[in-house]
């Protein structure tokens, strides 16, 4: 029995160590992001002609691109715009997200039936094409790109809430709320919502991550930041002409990219075991 | 009986599914009966024969699709969701599974001061203490109210649903199998405990169990039921020596006492159950009942006093 009981808290306890862990590294990862400039080498946008395209060294961490800025301070500076923009887009969303789907998987009806046939035409869009819809009709730019994607991604959020709320509704406890004398509103925040909010907590710190590579793809395709902003999406469009001289120039925003979604694929899914108080 | 007496009464109280095709299956067929102020109201029946969606349907979860329900005079089966929350006030229901009935993510102290508030019945730091006092009263300590439903035992957690159950001070309580989810050893405590408090405070009780044996040695009455139908109802006291219709005999026959006289043979009922879905109006035991005549197949026998408070539905009587 003690034995069982030991296992069972140093398994709880690898849990929080990992999400700490998790927890951490994404705290410097935003921390690097929001504060880019105060540690950025180099100005991002400066150009210095006589350092063209310097392969990496001591000097230049990353090297440099062909107009001689430096790739490092470039990837780090552009980290901070398209994060803080992914963040309020996806916060927003998933507050708006879910409120409409727990309402349509509680109630249900024809308003639940109509909005989750409009969920899924908009589903049937691909976000890019979307995006350049949009764009070609609020014109290219960080904010229309952003505005694009979220009129887009809610609707994992409100498909997601729906779904868990209407298995949840028929569970015996709301039943049981409900001979405690519990309103409907009352239900669906007190009893209802609090078994939601860890899967879209979830759901949210992974969709950030996503966002972000969204959103660089948009302005590789020029949709959403323009030259000569730092964004990797940006710069790995710049750099499509150099992928055989200057490789650097590609391979650190692409990494840039890739280490973004990962760490918050794993802190949305260490948050996950954290949140389950059943571990 | 006295009118004034009557907490719960319910007439010729029927309830349709649809069963696809447009056939359909009768859970509850027009069912009557009363409970009485401070009774405990045994419901009998093997499972599928009803005894749950009855259960729903008297605290107003389900629709009726026809019957009346009274309580305390007043109408469930057409009652609104505000006058049903008021109803509940008075009207009480201890579920099958305790796991399912406390939202996990809910500390079992939240869910017990949950009536108080919403009802508002009193404040937070009388609630608390009523709490103590309920806990004490179903011999747990203070110390679960930090818990989640997960940490505490199937046991601990019923006992926990039943302080809840009594802590508006219903005056009638519906208890959909209550002991049916828990481990046959703490069964017989949980029963127990929950016996003591209802027959302590005088509050009604329609207890819906699969077991005679359980329920017959402390409620005041059984009511038996075969396929949605009432075939008797009957004094406790009386059900071993004057039970009269053939269903309740076979139940009795099939018990498995301690005590029981180990030369007698115990009886298991032959046959199966007639398919539910589109029965025909007639004795729906007859497919299984050792006297079964041709009328049994054709005429539905209605329920019949066979003394003052024994009722019974078979030809026979």
């Amino acid at each position: 029995m003690k034995d069982g009981k030991n296992k069972r808290l140093s398994k709880r306890a690898k849990i929080n160590r990992r999400f700490y862990i998790m927890a951490a590294v994404t705290v410097i990862y935003v921390v690097l992001a929001l504060f880019a400039d105060r540690f950025a080498p180099y100005d991002p946008v400066e150009a210095d002609p006589a350092m063209s395209l310097c392969p990496p060294s001591a000097e230049h961490l990353f090297g440099t691109d062909k107009l001689g800025r430096d790739v490092f301070s470039r990837i780090l500076c552009g980290a901070g715009t398209s994060f803080t923009m992914s963040f309020i887009m996806i916060t927003f969303v998933s507050v708006l997200g879910t409120s409409i789907g727990m309402l349509c998987g509680y109630f249900g009806g024809t308003v639940d039936t109509v909005i989750m046939r409009f969920v899924d035409i908009l589903l049937a869009f691909p976000d890019t094409v979307f995006a350049i819809a949009v764009a070609g009709m609020l014109g290219a730019g960080v904010i229309n790109a952003v505005i694009a994607l979220g009129l887009l991604s809610w609707t994992g959020f409100a498909r997601m809430a729906r779904s868990l709320t209407a298995s949840i509704r028929e569970r015996g406890f709301v039943e049981q709320a409900r001979f405690n004398g519990a309103s409907e509103v009352r239900i669906l925040a007190k009893y209802i919502l609090p078994n939601v909010i860890p899967q879209i907590v979830v759901m949210a710190a992974m969709r950030v991550g996503g966002t972000m590579l969204a959103l660089a793809s948009l302005s590789y395709l020029g949709l959403a930041s323009q030259p000569p902003t730092p964004e990797w999406g940006v710069m790995v469009s710049e750099s499509r002409a150099y992928m055989q001289t200057a490789p650097w120039m590609m391979i650190f925003p692409g990494l840039a990219l890739f280490i973004t979604v990962v760490v918050f694929n794993l802190f949305g899914d260490s948050i996950r075991d954290y949140l389950d108080i059943k571990k | 009986m006295n009118k004034n007496d009557m907490i719960l009464e319910v007439r010729d109280l029927t309830k349709v599914f649809p069963a696809g095709k447009g056939r359909t299956l009768k859970a509850v067929d027009s069912i009557s009966f009363t409970v009485n102020k401070g009774e405990c109201l045994a419901v009998i029946g093997e499972s599928g024969c009803g005894k749950s969606t009855l259960a729903r349907l008297v605290t107003g979860v389900e629709k009726a699709t026809s019957g009346s329900i009274l309580f305390m005079g007043e109408d469930v089966a057409n009652a609104g969701r505000r006058e049903l929350k008021a109803m509940r006030r008075n009207m009480q229901m201890i579920f099958q599974s305790p796991v399912s009935s406390v939202s996990p993510r809910m500390t079992i102290g939240t869910f017990l001061l949950e009536p108080y508030i919403n009802y508002g019945i009193c404040c937070r730091q009388e609630a608390q203490e009523r709490i103590s006092e309920l806990l004490s009263k179903v011999r747990l300590n203070d110390d679960c109210l930090r818990k989640y439903p997960h940490q505490l035992s199937g046991g601990e957690l019923q006992r926990v649903c039943i302080a809840r159950a009594f802590s508006l001070d219903p005056r009638l309580l519906v208890c959909d199998e209550i002991t049916s989810a828990l481990d046959v050893s703490v069964q017989d405590d949980v029963l127990r405990l929950f016996h003591s408090l209802q027959t302590g405070s005088g509050i009604a009780c329609l207890f819906i169990c699969h077991d005679l044996a359980l329920v017959s040695s402390f409620s005041d009455r059984v009511m038996v039921m075969y396929l949605g139908q009432t075939v008797e109802i009957i004094d406790s006291k009386r059900l071993g020596r004057d039970a009269v219709h053939p269903y309740t005999i076979g139940l009795l026959r099939s018990m498995l006492f301690v005590s029981s006289d180990r030369n007698k043979p115990l009886t298991a009922m032959k046959g199966e159950l007639q398919s539910p879905v589109d029965i025909p109006e007639n004795c729906h035991f007859c497919t299984r009942c050792p006297y079964a005549e041709k009328r049994c197949f054709l005429e539905r026998p209605q329920l019949r006093e066979v003394e003052t408070g024994h009722l019974a539905a078979c030809f026979r009587v």
